[in-house]
């Protein structure tokens, strides 16, 4: 994020595009409640109405896959009303007149047709946001998870900078992450091209300064860029990956295509699962190591609003169970790099990581006990204050412009079709978290959601024979799942949502990944629907 | 001074994270429900401690009682699970427990209380929809908001203060 989240109280306008925070990052409901109780407008742009919804002020109920007309059309609306922020544009930015080119192609009157949503609320919408003395624009995977997922961040980041609304306090592009350490994990370098700090792999003078920092040959660092998730199981389908050490992952029910997943796993000659619980994919491993979990593990974390924490741990492990950080120094020293891996604490790993990464240098483990909250990144110096807000007075590039980049919409991988009129859109609930490997073993959540549902319009429903209450088959070009109908007005007819949190869902989900980031696209598969009777349910229990 | 807790509708998101909190403080048993209205408003359900309570005077064995001037609770072994206090609650707040053949509702975390703490369900509110405090500040700063301010009771002075918002209705919060 480029705010924290608490600046939302700040905003007078909250754009949310794909994200149903309410559900998936209850915590930030506190703040943009703050900024509704002050009078701010909250847009909700959603293929559901979902608990979040609930709470907007304008509802921009669009297609999936549709966000990038959405945007370009409320860009349209702002330049045809006049509306930028010609002063940001001119001093802070470039590539305007391209980008205005392309979204004059965009009236809101054409995107209404494409994305559902009424033209007269797209103009509310882009009316609200350009003129909101603040206006923050919060995002999640509803944007992200499609093949046009990158081009589409970029469009958010059009948005804001074409208003000016970056920069300032209740302003900003916020994509809320996922998991509570997901941000220090990209901060880490746990990504397949960039070293920790983002310094990218494939950059010589990065490579040299490494070499250095780790007291190691070069040539020990490789260059090249690697294999994300889903290309290493496409690759270990092939033989082309032999052996997998997988952790904190599940993917045979996280990972899309997941029967194909399962399939290239089976493949491995060698499968290594470091794991709390048996999961789906621990039961395919050689050998299972047992992790510690959150809360027997100390160190830091980075929230994702770059906040940098320390925490101490509330209990011991349990049985044999190991901080992660151990069970990789021990692998390590098993390969001969003993010395390479030899922290003997979490201060250790802190000390190394404020070495190599120029925006954690000032993170000092004192300094973070005694800031309750931590310090939010770049915190270069052992007196920085930590930055709250990016990109205050210029952009993180040579020479600070921001570059606005125009992007057409591109379609999703996978069109409906006779055979597979519907659209399948998947996502989470409050209850469970991921793969549900955690969630799935806690009654107090799993009685809550105990299956695999799924949720459809009336006139979808009636159109494919489905009753409320009864088992419904969902088919895709990959696979199956049977699941709970659900029948509810919270989305639109031709679309069916199904929670990822059961190991079936990802039967159905495509495999098609983003060019850039390589992101799946899990919000759009076409599917069909077919009922079934009650005991397929207990035969194919999600 | 008396603490009710408070409840603002606007900020109700459904998540139930009060019922799960409950549930880890009771043994099991959630004494707060969150009943989801057509699909696009919640509302959180549990006793009022009001001041005047007609479960105390329906209950035949006296199990029902104050315990304090905040906190109405149940004595489990004086508890025969007749359900008259179930009947008689007029907010449907106290639920019967067919397996221990007891009553039960919220007992506003009394040993929380004692130690200086929040009920559960309020120190859990992501949202803040609950909090707890002071019935007349409360009742000052809600009556602040645009909205409606409501002491949900059946009779007596205490009771749980209740916000309605401005639109909280479905025509004003429609999908369409």
């Amino acid at each position: 994020m480029t705010n924290p989240i608490t600046d939302l109280a700040k905003s007078d306008c909250i754009l949310v595009i794909g994200s149903n925070f309410a559900e998936n990052h209850p915590i930030v409901s506190r703040w943009v409640f703050d900024a509704k109780q002050r009078g701010a407008t909250l847009i909700v742009a959603d293929t559901r109405f979902t608990p979040t919804a609930w709470q907007a002020d304008i509802f921009l109920q669009l297609m999936p896959g549709t966000d990038t007309s959405l945007l370009n059309a409320m860009m349209h609306v702002i330049l045809a009303e006049g509306l930028e922020n010609t002063a940001f544009i001119e001093e802070r930015t470039t590539g305007f007149e391209a980008l205005a080119k392309t979204v004059a192609g965009y009236p809101p009157d054409q995107a209404a047709r494409l994305t559902r949503v009424p033209a007269e609320r797209i103009v509310a919408a882009a009316r609200a946001y350009a003129n909101a003395k603040a206006a923050s624009l919060v995002y999640c995977m509803g944007v992200t998870q499609h093949t046009c997922g990158t081009q589409t961040v970029i469009n958010c980041a059009n948005l804001a900078m074409l208003c000016g609304q970056i920069g300032r306090p209740g302003t900003g592009v916020n994509p809320l992450r996922g998991q509570d350490n997901v941000q220090g994990a990209c901060d880490m370098g746990a990504l397949v091209n960039v070293y920790p700090g983002y310094q990218y792999v494939a950059d010589p003078a990065v490579r040299t300064r490494f070499a250095e920092a780790w007291n190691c040959p070069e040539d020990q660092l490789s260059t090249k860029i690697g294999k994300t998730v889903v290309e290493m199981t496409h690759a270990a389908d092939r033989g082309e990956i032999r052996g997998m050490l997988v952790m904190g992952e599940n993917p045979i029910v996280g990972d899309p295509n997941s029967l194909h997943v399962r399939q290239a796993l089976d493949r491995l000659e060698f499968l290594a699962v470091i794991e709390l619980f048996m999961s789906e994919t621990a039961e395919l491993a050689d050998v299972i190591l047992p992790a510690a979990s959150f809360a027997e593990k100390r160190g830091t974390k980075t929230t994702t609003d770059r906040r940098v924490q320390w925490l101490e741990k509330a209990v011991e492990p349990v049985g044999r169970s190991r901080p992660d950080w151990r069970i990789l120094c021990d692998l390590a020293g098993r390969m001969g790099l003993q010395e390479s891996f030899a922290y003997s604490s979490e201060e250790d790993i802190l000390a190394e990581i404020r070495r190599v990464t120029p925006s954690y240098a000032g993170l000092a483990p004192d300094r973070l006990r005694s800031t309750p909250g931590g310090i939010p990144w770049p915190c270069p110096e052992a007196d920085h204050p930590g930055t709250p807000i990016l990109h205050t007075h210029a952009f993180a590039r040579p020479g600070g412009r921001g570059v606005m980049q125009p992007v057409e919409y591109q379609p999703p991988a996978e069109e409906t079709s006779t055979d597979f009129p519907l659209v399948l859109t998947s996502g989470r609930v409050v209850m469970h978290y991921n793969t549900g490997a955690m969630t799935r073993r806690t009654r107090a959540l799993f009685r809550r959601e105990p299956e695999l549902f799924l949720q459809i319009h009336p006139d979808t429903a009636e159109r494919f024979g489905i009753v409320s209450g009864s088992a419904a088959r969902v088919i895709s070009r990959r696979g199956a799942a049977v699941a709970r109908v659900r029948v509810t007005r919270q989305i639109p007819t031709g679309v069916i949502f199904l929670p990822f949190h059961f190991p079936a869902t990802n039967r159905l989900t495509t495999d098609a990944l983003d060019p850039t980031a390589k992101i799946p696209e899990y919000k759009v598969a076409a599917c069909r629907i077919e009922p079934v009777d009650e005991t397929a349910i207990a035969r194919d229990p999600g | 001074m008396t603490r009710v807790i408070y409840m603002d509708l606007a900020r109700c998101t459904h998540c139930r994270a009060c019922e799960v909190a409950c549930e880890r403080e009771h043994a099991g048993h959630s004494n707060i429900f969150v009943q989801l209205v057509d699909e696009r408003l919640s509302i959180p359900i549990n006793c009022r401690h009001c001041g005047d309570s007609p479960c105390i005077h329906v209950c035949p064995t006296h199990a029902l009682h104050r315990e304090t001037d905040e906190v109405v609770t149940i004595a489990p072994m004086l508890c025969i699970g007749c359900g008259l206090c179930v009947l008689a609650c007029p907010f449907g707040a106290i639920w019967p427990d067919a397996v221990d053949k007891v009553s039960r509702k919220c007992d506003l975390c009394l040993h929380r209380l004692r130690d200086g703490l929040d009920p559960a369900c309020v120190a859990t509110c992501s949202a803040r929809a609950l909090s707890f405090g002071e019935m007349d500040s409360i009742i000052e700063l809600s009556s602040g908001m645009p909205g409606r301010t409501v002491v949900s009771r059946a009779a007596g002075t205490t009771g749980t203060v209740v916000h309605f918002p401005d639109g909280w209705d479905h025509g004003r919060r429609g999908m369409s």
